[in-house]
């Protein structure tokens, strides 16, 4: 046989393969993550208009219910919290809402210590290769260095960015399986983080860091405060609750990532509220760990968090 | 620039194109500017070093050549002390100092301070191109080779990307002749080469680097591991450094294969050795076989008396662990070597007829053999000699209890899971039906076009859907 046919056909029969593996492992992937899929939908596909947004980390994504807001202020409410997410991947969530949806009266963002480091720039990428036609993410992934045009060329290629846990999912998604447990329930893009009350082996796994204050990060933070001031959206920044800051204690230069961000709001005149002060953040079995509030501890700060935004909204 | 990454998918064929449609006098010119790029990817700056040598050795050949008597002897010395300097300086320099302070520290003298160490990254592939320069100027001092006059094809003999960071370590007189043939364009041997490559990089991205997962695990934590987990990570890591080397290897042959040159094989399925000896000339074959031209023949070979023999063969395999790193857990890992070929060569001159020979004992010496290996690499994988021998007492401790095949699990930054595992296993099997089957230039089904045309696309497919793509660097590299 022409050699020439040889590479054609190996080559040929490899792309067909690859093509269905990756439509395959793709449904399974978005039947696995489809609390998370729905949520980005929402974020970058529809048009529907909020009054007042959440955006953050899975510290926002498990303690903020949206429907517990809407039921205290009267608003319509999302929360569009991510896990995982730092700087980049906030402004890419906060842009790529504004570009479709209406402006919101309010963004509440919650920024965490380790939020403006590099560490983790996108905690879970593999989901937003599903929107890359979107124009913000495609912009934001290609320029952390993610090959988002040949993943766009050759849709089979994001088999190439999935790792092994990835690809368990999917396989698990496909069997039925989801990345909700037992006792979560979603609602608005809230997620309900179970009934479990702090265990005290916890500080075995927390362990003494310093994050980095990236000023690309800062930047991010302050473009993302000039978009809200054009918009005329209110901007509320929030440290998230903890228990009893003990997050914090294992965090060196947590004072300095504070009082920078702390310092922005001032410059800014913008709301810092921080929610690590909450006379709540004593009682143990509102958290399911250091840094995240269970389905009765979000129900107590959606209450009153609900009641400080309706305060800030009638005065 | 590394094999596995993006760039070099763009890089490669650009190459390749131009090599062939530039008319053959300027080729040289290319590949030699082609080679200075892959080289300066890692940092630019350490390409003056490859130019000095390249510059020492290239007149000190010429030198060796034009003279007679003692002074060829001192072009020669020149240039190793100018080769070997450079490795003294870049690679060892900072083992030696730590030594000294030691010594002084034990000593009592310079209690307070300690003698400055250099803060300098070893340059990439170091070990590998000065030992391909030295190669050049011994054979032309030993008379097999004629002087290179023309310093362009002399600078790519040492510089010739495929093989200048990790080898193969080739010799005059095998590749100087091939950078001056015109090699037309032959799709067949386009495709042996694109084959090749395409089995290399399934064993780095597919195998390697996904047991690396596991290995780097255990070896980040030894103490919080049994003998289970342990034993299974030496087993890994044979594996990896396998797969990880051999890997870069055939692609560094497909790659040059690709443009008409041949290099030298430097692997020949190392595991399926029945015995030590067998697995050093099966193992790093460019390598072995430069120990065993330029230093083993040197200092005597076995034309010496057999007890001379054996010390020699220490001697080689001390230099050859040291020349892996400048580390005691390397020297540790080349004496346990030297020590099994000689205690196998002593079992050989006693019993003629050793048991292990008998052919229906194979499958057993190969998994002997293999044992010892994976044995002898813990100390080449382990951070410290410590390390390295708690894991070695451990092992041999045989308590599996506290043995956990799911390594960590927390959120999505586990991967080190049974999916791994799996997909790690199915792979080795697939390596091992491959490694039986194949031929080492991958070429058994070239008579069967179907079969050729559905194994190349099964392993494409693998590459793609399984492999782990973090530009992992090559093991060897830091080499």
């Amino acid at each position: 046989m022409n050699t020439y046919y040889k590479i054609l056909f190996s080559l040929s029969i490899a792309s067909i393969g690859l093509f269905f593996t990756e439509k395959i492992v793709s449904k399974g992937a978005k039947k696995f993550h489809a609390h998370s899929y729905q949520k980005l939908q929402t974020i970058f596909d529809s048009n529907n208009y909020y009054d007042i947004v959440f955006i953050g980390s899975s510290r926002t994504h498990n303690s903020i219910n949206p429907r517990i807001i809407d039921s205290v202020t009267g608003f319509s409410t999302f929360n569009a919290a991510i896990d995982g997410a730092g700087l980049p991947e906030l402004k890419m969530i906060f842009e790529g809402y504004l570009l479709k949806h209406p402006a919101p009266k309010k963004i509440v963002l919650t920024l965490d210590a380790d939020a403006f480091d590099d560490i983790y720039k996108f905690y879970n990428h593999n989901l937003y290769l599903f929107f890359l036609k979107h124009k913000v993410v495609d912009t934001t992934l290609s320029g952390n260095g993610f090959p988002a045009l040949r993943h766009k060329m050759f849709p089979f290629l994001r088999l190439t960015e999935m790792n092994d846990f990835a690809r368990r999912n999917a396989i698990a998604g496909l069997s039925g399986q989801d990345e909700l447990h037992e006792q979560n329930c979603q609602d608005k893009g809230y997620l309900a983080n179970g009934n479990t009350c702090i265990y005290p082996e916890l500080d075995a796994i927390y362990e003494n860091e310093n994050y980095r204050i990236d000023p690309k990060s800062v930047a991010m933070l302050n473009s993302m405060i000039i978009t809200c001031k054009e918009k005329k959206i209110e901007l509320i920044l929030t440290y998230a609750p903890e228990y009893n800051y003990r997050l914090q204690g294992y965090i060196g230069n947590f004072n300095q990532i504070i009082s920078m961000v702390d310092s922005t709001a001032v410059k800014n005149r913008l709301v810092f509220f921080r929610e690590d002060r909450l006379e709540m953040c004593r009682e143990k079995c509102f958290f399911a760990n250091y840094g995240h509030l269970n389905t009765a501890g979000a129900t107590e700060y959606s209450l009153l968090l609900g009641r400080r935004l309706k305060d800030s909204i009638l005065q | 620039m590394l094999f596995n990454s993006s760039e070099f998918l763009l890089f490669f064929p650009l190459v390749t194109i131009i090599y062939f449609l530039l008319p053959h006098k300027f080729r040289w010119i290319h590949l030699l500017i082609a080679s200075c790029i892959f080289y300066m990817a890692f940092i630019p700056v350490y390409i003056l070093i490859l130019l000095f040598t390249i510059v020492v050795d290239y007149f000190a050949g010429i030198w060796i050549a034009n003279s007679v008597g003692k002074r060829r002897k001192w072009f020669l010395v020149l240039s190793l002390i100018a080769n070997i300097g450079i490795l003294a300086v870049f690679k060892y320099y900072n083992f030696f100092i730590e030594n000294v302070n030691v010594i002084l520290h034990y000593l009592g003298i310079h209690a307070n301070s300690e003698l400055p160490y250099l803060s300098i990254i070893l340059p990439i592939g170091l070990s590998f191109h000065t030992f391909q320069a030295m190669s050049y100027t011994i054979e032309v001092y030993r008379g097999n080779q004629k002087p290179e006059k023309h310093f362009g094809i002399y600078a790519l003999y040492v510089m010739f990307y495929p093989q200048l960071v990790a080898g193969p370590i080739e010799r005059p007189q095998h590749l100087l002749p091939q950078l001056r043939e015109k090699h037309q364009f032959d799709i067949d041997r386009v495709y042996a080469g694109l084959r090749l490559m395409l089995w290399g990089l399934f064993k780095k991205v597919v195998i390697a680097d996904r047991l690396a997962l596991y290995v780097n695990e255990v070896y980040g934590n030894v103490h919080g591991y049994g003998s289970g987990n342990l034993l299974i990570a030496a087993f890994f890591f044979a594996i990896q450094i396998y797969c990880d080397f051999s890997g870069y290897s055939d692609m560094a042959l497909g790659a040059a294969r690709v443009m008409g040159f041949r290099l030298m094989i430097n692997f020949n399925r190392p595991y399926f050795s029945k015995n030590i000896r067998e697995f050093w000339q099966r193992w790093h074959i460019s390598l072995s076989s430069w120990f065993r031209d330029y230093l083993y023949k040197s200092l005597g070979g076995n034309r010496i008396s057999t007890f001379r023999t054996y010390i020699n063969i220490l001697i080689v395999f001390l230099i050859s662990g040291f020349w892996h790193g400048a580390n005691y857990t390397f020297i540790v890992w080349g004496a346990i070597h030297g020590i099994l070929v000689i205690a196998y060569m002593l079992s050989r001159k006693y019993n003629k007829t050793s048991v292990f020979d008998k052919r229906f004992l194979d499958v057993p010496s190969i998994l002997f053999t293999f044992f010892l290996v994976s044995i002898a690499f813990v100390f080449f994988r382990a951070n410290t000699l410590h390390d390295a021998l708690y894991v070695v007492s451990t092992i041999f401790n045989f308590d599996f209890s506290q043995f956990t095949l799911m390594l960590k699990d927390v959120g999505n930054r586990v991967e080190v899971g049974k999916t791994s595992l799996a997909i790690g296993l199915f792979s080795i099997v697939l390596l091992l039906i491959n490694d039986s089957y194949q031929k080492i230039d991958q070429s058994a089904f070239d008579k069967k076009p179907v079969a050729d045309i559905l194994y190349n696309a099964l392993i494409l497919f693998l590459v793609v859907s399984f492999g782990v793509f973090k530009n992992t660097n090559f093991i060897y590299f830091q080499f």
